[in-house]
């Protein structure tokens, strides 16, 4: 059974994915598999820990969706991690070409909030809501 | 079979007054949209009303340029600043940021701050980490309001298509 809290996180990303790339989640996991990302993360979990240990950095232990999402989008634009070790640099950089830098983060940020949710492997008690608890 | 703890349950169980919330606010706002849909509106030519979007997009484009040109300026001092080895004040690192190449342009003092940090004994890391800090933050009211904005339109757009 998917508990409660993962299953509201789910559609959440949903309707967010949807208003602000204008994906459905289908279409985000297509556009993923071509950026590599979700293989990369995979095989490299410790980067996935250190992008949501920064993220978490000074926040409440259940942050707002926006912080979140805003938190995770600013670390890969400042390049805080290497972005070679999250998608192929290439397809990245196609992609950043065909719908502009902002959207091309943000479906960044969606994929790895996604792929966290997917796996739950780490130990945050997150949950993405809209409004601040 | 029941396989989850008692505290479990209700750590999930606390989260469901919030789902509730959200469901609240998106039937009240399905209702008000109801309404609004009875009211007719007669609008006039586009062309009446063009010229009043036209300056006001206009407008919007300088305070943009105008801010981004003061943001551009603050970040050369906090460049010079880092680069020169001065003291620095965190609080100088909480930046306005009103766009999405705002929070770009931002980037090449984070990795300065970044680099400098690596450099430096522990002991004398806090204020520059406080500053890192700050600068992750920076923008966060844009991003909010962007995707706020983002909904209410695929919302609004959601609704037309269902007629």
């Amino acid at each position: 059974m998917v508990p409660q809290r993962r299953r509201y996180a789910l559609e959440t990303l949903r309707i967010y994915t949807r208003a602000n790339v204008g994906r459905n989640l289908k279409q985000l996991d297509n556009e993923l598999r071509e950026l590599n990302t979700d293989k990369k993360l995979e095989e490299n979990l410790e980067i996935l820990k250190k992008i949501f240990t920064i993220a978490k950095e000074e926040m409440s232990s259940c942050p707002s969706f926006d912080s979140l999402f805003h938190r995770i989008r600013t670390i890969l634009i400042y390049e805080e991690v290497d972005l070679s070790e999250i998608v192929d640099k290439n397809a990245f950089e196609n992609l950043k070409k065909k719908v502009g830098n902002k959207q091309a983060y943000s479906i960044l940020a969606f994929g790895i909030i996604k792929y966290y949710i997917k796996k739950e492997r780490l130990p945050h008690p997150y949950i993405f809501i809209r409004y601040d608890p | 079979m029941i396989s989850k703890g008692g505290s479990e349950i209700l750590k999930e169980i606390a989260y469901l007054p919030q789902f509730f919330d959200l469901a609240r606010a998106l039937k009240s706002e399905r209702e008000a949209i109801e309404e609004l849909k009875h009211i007719d509106i007669n609008i006039e030519p586009p062309h009446k009303y063009s010229k009043p979007f036209e300056d006001f997009n206009r407008v919007e484009k300088d305070i943009e340029r105008e801010h981004m040109a003061d943001l551009q300026r603050k970040l050369n001092e906090l460049k010079g600043k880092l680069e020169r080895g001065k003291e620095i004040n965190p609080e100088d690192f909480k930046l306005e940021i009103i766009t999405f190449e705002e929070l770009e342009a931002s980037a090449k003092v984070y990795k300065l701050l970044k680099e400098k940090i690596e450099s430096m004994p522990t002991e004398k890391r806090a204020p520059y980490e406080q500053a890192r800090r700050y600068l992750l933050e920076s923008g966060l009211e844009y991003t909010r309001k962007e995707l706020e904005a983002n909904l209410q339109n695929y919302l609004r757009l959601r609704r037309r298509k269902r007629g």
